[in-house]
């Protein structure tokens, strides 16, 4: 396998603002977290017509009995199978309708399982337990988020080997 | 879509800022898609279930505060709805029994909305 190139995305690089935070007061590091995360609903705010329109696809698969699958690795993963996990109780529905999925399956939520997200065979199974189109299943988490393109939507939120998040 | 949420406090930890974009969106997501498919009425939860101690009183303010009722009527109608809130809300609005009330709802689609057009 190739090695993975980080270095265009933005989530690699370093935050001027902390380039000593090993030496910065606890009162100093809250500040600026609390700032950079002020900038995150201003950028969220940004992409609202995206969101928008991804909305447009989740109810429309949804009132034709379809669902709405997050998948993920690692935080990205948890994050589908917490969302997912409020929608039975909040709403009403099955836990079919929206589903969360991450690499390295349910335990992996709790610990995090080394390597999942590029393991081919996990993707697979995965998606075949889902009885999603077999023509998606035989690739990594990483590979999959092209190979879904066609019918899902892909949401990322950080690099590009970690989150894809779909809907199908 | 892609969202750049630029670089971590801690130099690519994105359980945080790119976490957070994504928990809001993914937020957004299912609840508006759960808006547009009516498992909501007004800003109620109206599908909520009451599966603890919470959620029982929670699921009584919903329907008193849906029909403008006490907590009384609420109590008997969600006790006769099984529980259902969208059931028992319906019940109170439309002064309609049980079983009548669920073919009503079952003919509007699941929507308190559409019943109420559809019946009044």
């Amino acid at each position: 396998m190739s090695q993975i190139d980080l270095n265009g995305l933005s989530t690699e690089k370093r935050n001027p603002e902390t380039m000593n935070l090993d030496e910065m007061e606890i009162e100093d590091i809250l500040a600026v977290m609390n700032r950079e995360d002020e900038k995150v609903v201003r950028i969220v705010g940004g992409v609202l017509p995206k969101v928008a329109e991804i909305i447009g696809f989740t109810t429309e698969s949804l009132k034709r009995n379809g669902r709405i699958i997050y998948i993920g690795a690692g935080t990205s993963g948890r994050l589908g199978v917490l969302d997912a996990a409020e929608c039975p109780p909040t709403f009403g529905v099955s836990s079919e309708v929206v589903v969360g999925v991450i690499a390295g399956g349910e335990r992996a939520f709790l610990k995090a399982v080394e390597g999942a997200e590029d393991n081919e065979a996990l993707g697979a199974e995965d998606l075949k337990e889902l009885g999603v189109d077999e023509r998606y299943g035989n690739r990594s988490y990483r590979q999959r988020e092209n190979a879904l393109c066609n019918r899902s939507v892909k949401v990322r939120c950080r690099e590009r080997m970690q989150n894809g998040l779909h809907f199908l | 879509m892609e969202v750049e949420t630029g670089p971590e406090v801690l130099s690519g930890s994105t359980r945080l800022k790119a976490g957070t974009a994504e928990k809001m969106i993914l937020n957004m997501i299912s609840t508006v898609s759960m808006v547009e498919t009516g498992k909501v009425y007004k800003n109620l939860m109206v599908d909520v279930r009451q599966s603890n101690a919470k959620l029982i009183v929670r699921t009584e303010n919903i329907v008193m505060q849906a029909v403008g009722c006490d907590r009384e009527s609420a109590k008997r109608a969600l006790k006769e709805a099984g529980g259902e809130a969208k059931l028992a809300i319906l019940m109170l609005l439309l002064q309609t029994e049980v079983e009548e009330t669920r073919q009503i709802l079952k003919n509007a689609g699941g929507k308190i909305k559409n019943a109420l057009t559809a019946n009044r």
